[in-house]
C-alpha cells in the first residue's frame, strides 16, 4: 500500500554526519528513523545497567568506560561510598560503588568492581551535542529489573533544555531513574532524573554536568545544596513528593529512622500517629499538632502501602 | 483574574509542560496520512451507554467481524461501533477470557479489513496506532518497540482483607477484614496469624498477599490456614478481582501512571510499546510503517509501558472462532 522510496540525501547526510535529527520532512524519514533505532538500541543496551540497593529499591545507570565506569543519577547511588549490585543487559552481576555525587543537578559517578582480568565493559560515548526537537531515545529498567522483558527502550523529542536539565516527552516511571538518554548514532547525551504530571514532562541531566566536574566525580566529591532537586519535603529521613492525592516517597536517607523502621523508596505514605496524609499539607497539620510538648514521644507510628498492602511501621526518633 | 493567578502558582508544572508532544506535531500527522487512512476505514471506536468512547476496535474481515478488547464491553448494555462516519449496533460473538479479546460482528458487507503481519517486529522500530478520537477523524501516535515480546503473568487476583507484620513476632497478621466481605463470610478475623496460603508457607515477609495468587484467576477458591488463641484452621475463600476491592493507585509507579487499564496482566503473549495510550484507547490496532496491521492494543500498563498481542494470536483466535 505504502511505497518504501530510496533515501532522501538530505536525511543519509543528517544521520551518518552525525547531526542532530530535528525534523522529519517525508513519508520515507520516518523509516530511516526507524533504522536508525535498530541498528543503535542493541549497543546502547548493553551498556545500560539496573542497580540494585540493598533494601529493594532500584535504578538504572550507563557503562562509559571499558573499565566500568559508571554514570547514574544522585538520588539512585544516594551518598559516596555506597555499595550496590549492578546487573546487565544479559543477566550478569557486579558489585559496584558510588563515586562523587552533585546533589543539585543530580549527576553522580559509580564504578563497577570487576574480578582482576575481567574482558573490558560494553559502553557508550558521551556526546555533550544536543537541540530542542531532537528525536531521541531512552533506556531504562522501568519498574525494576525485568530479564524476561529487557531494557525499555523510548522514542522521544527533546522539548526543553537548560544548562543543567533536559526535557523530552519520551515517558520515564521509577526503575528509570539514573538510565541514559542517546542520541540516533548511540551517543550518550543525558541520564534520567525526574519526572513531572504529565506525560510529556520527563526530565535528563544533560552530559555536560558530567563532563564539566569529571574529576571531582571520579574523585569521590558530595556537593550540591543536599535536598535533591525538586525533592519535596525531607520527614524523618523520607524525601516525599505529593502526586495524585498521594504522599510519595522518593527516598529513604541511609541509616535515618526511616530507613532503619523499614521505609523503602517507592512506598506510599497513608498515615501518621494514625491521621491520613493524603497531601504535604494533611502531614503538616499532623506534625505541627504534635508540638504540643505533653505530646513529644520518641515514637511516631506510621502506615506505609507497598505494592498494593498497608503495612504499619514505627519510627524511633534519637533525643 | 485572581483565579488565574492562583493557577499559575499551584500548577508550575503544567504550564511549563508543551501545549502539544512534538511527537504528534502538524507535520508528522500529515506525513502519516496514508496510515491515518487506514485507521480510519479498518478500525473503529466502541461507544458506551451514553454515547461516550471507550475504546477501540479492529477490523478483521470484510463482513465485519471485530476484534475488541473483551473487558471494556462487558458492563454495557448496547454495544455500538462507529467505522470511518458510520454507526453501526454491534453483537458480541465470541469471547476469550484468556486474552480478554472479544469478536464482535457488525451488519456490513464491504468492509477493508486489516492485513495482519504476523511476523515479529524489532526493538526499535516505528509503530502507529490511534490516539482520541474526535467526531469524525482519527488521531495518529507514533513510537517504537519497546521490549521483548512475551507472556504477561495473571495479577489480577485479591482478597478482602488487610495483612500486617507484627512487631514483636515478625509473624504476618491480618489487621482487618472488609465487612460483610468474602474473607469476612469465610470466618477469617482480625489478629489472625497467617500460616499458609493455597498450601504455601507464609515465610517470605517480602512478598504481598497478591504474589500467592499470581496465575491464578479471579473466582477461584483458595485455602488460608491461620492460627488464633482456639487452635489451627483453615478456610477456603474465593479470589476477586484486584479492581473490586481496591481502587485508585496501589503503588509510586501507578500514581504516576494516570488512566491504566483495568485487566492489565495475564496475557498468553504481548508486544511492549511506549505509544502512551490510556485506559479508553485500547483495542485498536498497531501498525507498521507499511500500514500492515502488527498487533492490537490490549492494555495500557504504566506510564511507560503498553502491551499489544501479536498479530500471529489475532490470527489464531481468528481460526479457532471459525473466521478465516
Amino acid at each position: 500500500m505504502i511505497r518504501h522510496l530510496a533515501t532522501t540525501l538530505l536525511f543519509c547526510s543528517l544521520i551518518t554526519s552525525g547531526e542532530p535529527l530535528t525534523n522529519l520532512y517525508s513519508f520515507d524519514d520516518f523509516q530511516k528513523l526507524s533504522e536508525s533505532l535498530t541498528k543503535a538500541i542493541p549497543q546502547a543496551k548493553a551498556s545500560t545497567v539496573c542497580i540494585e540497593l540493598e533494601g529493594g529499591g532500584s535504578g538504572s545507570g550507563v557503562i562509559v568506560s571499558p573499565e566500568g565506569l559508571l554514570l547514574t543519577a544522585a538520588h539512585v547511588s544516594q551518598k559516596v561510598g555506597q555499595q550496590f549490585e549492578v546487573v546487565l543487559a544479559d543477566g550478569s552481576r557486579y558489585p559496584a560503588i558510588a563515586l562523587g555525587l552533585n546533589t543539585s543537578t543530580d549527576a553522580a559517578m559509580a564504578k563497577i568492581l570487576p574480578a582482576v582480568g575481567h574482558p573490558a565493559f560494553p559502553f557508550s560515548p558521551l556526546s555533550t551535542k544536543s537541540e530542542l526537537r531532537q528525536y531521541v531515545f531512552s533506556l531504562g529498567h522501568s519498574g525494576g529489573l525485568d530479564l524476561e522483558r529487557g531494557i525499555v527502550a523510548r522514542l522521544a523529542r527533546i522539548l526543553e533544555i537548560t544548562p543543567t536539565s533536559m526535557k523530552t516527552d519520551g515517558t520515564l516511571i521509577g526503575g528509570d531513574s539514573g538510565g541514559p538518554l542517546f542520541d540516533l548514532q548511540g551517543n550518550l547525551i543525558g541520564i534520567h532524573s525526574r519526572v513531572g504530571k504529565l506525560t510529556n514532562s520527563n526530565t535528563h541531566i544533560p552530559i555536560d554536568n558530567y563532563k564539566n566536574h569529571w574529576d571531582d566525580l571520579l574523585n569521590r566529591k558530595l556537593w550540591g545544596d543536599s535536598t535533591y532537586a525538586n525533592a519535596g519535603l525531607l520527614f524523618q529521613g523520607m524525601r516525599l513528593l505529593e502526586q495524585d492525592d498521594t504522599l510519595q516517597i522518593f527516598s529513604v536517607d541511609t541509616d535515618s529512622p526511616s530507613d532503619i523502621a523499614g521505609v523503602r523508596a517507592g512506598d506510599l505514605l497513608v498515615e501518621v500517629q494514625n491521621s491520613p496524609t493524603q497531601t504535604l499539607k494533611a502531614l503538616m497539620e499532623i506534625l505541627a499538632s504534635q508540638e504540643n510538648p505533653e505530646q513529644i514521644t520518641n515514637e511516631i507510628n506510621i502506615a506505609i502501602r507497598r505494592l498494593g498492602e498497608d503495612l504499619n511501621l514505627t519510627l524511633t526518633i534519637d533525643e | 483574574m485572581n483565579k488565574f493567578l492562583a493557577l499559575l502558582l499551584l500548577f508550575p508544572l503544567v504550564l511549563t509542560g508543551s501545549p502539544e508532544d512534538l511527537l504528534l506535531s502538524k507535520q508528522n500527522r500529515m506525513l502519516l496520512s496514508p496510515l491515518q487512512e487506514v485507521i480510519q476505514s479498518s478500525s473503529v471506536t466502541i461507544s458506551d451507554d451514553q454515547n461516550l468512547s471507550i475504546g477501540y476496535g479492529c477490523l478483521v474481515s470484510t463482513d465485519g467481524h471485530i476484534l475488541t478488547k473483551a473487558s471494556l464491553i462487558e458492563n454495557l448494555t448496547q454495544l455500538h461501533v462507529r467505522l470511518d462516519k458510520t454507526r453501526y449496533p454491534a453483537t458480541v460473538e465470541q469471547t476469550s477470557l484468556s486474552w480478554d479479546v472479544a469478536l464482535l460482528k457488525i451488519p456490513l458487507t464491504e468492509g477493508a479489513p486489516l492485513k495482519l503481519e504476523p511476523s515479529s517486529p524489532k526493538i526499535g522500530e516505528i509503530i502507529i496506532s490511534n490516539g482520541v478520537t474526535s467526531l469524525l477523524s482519527r488521531r495518529l501516535k507514533f513510537g517504537i518497540i519497546s521490549a521483548h515480546a512475551r507472556p504477561i503473568p495473571l495479577k489480577e487476583a485479591s482478597i478482602d482483607l488487610e495483612a500486617y507484620t507484627r512487631d514483636d513476632d515478625g509473624k504476618l497478621y491480618i489487621k482487618t477484614t472488609k465487612p460483610n466481605g468474602s474473607a469476612e463470610q469465610a470466618g477469617l478475623q482480625a489478629e489472625d496469624q497467617i500460616i499458609s496460603i493455597n498450601g504455601e508457607a507464609v515465610t517470605d515477609l517480602t512478598k504481598s498477599l497478591d504474589d500467592y495468587f499470581e496465575g491464578l484467576w479471579p473466582g477461584t477458591e483458595v485455602s488460608i490456614e491461620i492460627r488464633r488463641s482456639e487452635g489451627s484452621f483453615a478456610y477456603s475463600i474465593p479470589l476477586l478481582w484486584r479492581q473490586e476491592i481496591s481502587e485508585g493507585p496501589q503503588d509510586r509507579n501507578e500514581a504516576m501512571s494516570g488512566r491504566i487499564s483495568t485487566r492489565r496482566t495475564g496475557f498468553p503473549m504481548v508486544l511492549q510499546h511506549d505509544i502512551a495510550l490510556s485506559s479508553r484507547t485500547v483495542g485498536g490496532p498497531l501498525l507498521n510503517l507499511s500500514g500492515d496491521c502488527i498487533g492490537m492494543n490490549i492494555a495500557r500498563f504504566s506510564r511507560s509501558e503498553t502491551y499489544a498481542i501479536p498479530a500471529e494470536s489475532m490470527q489464531q483466535l481468528l481460526q479457532e472462532w471459525g473466521i478465516k
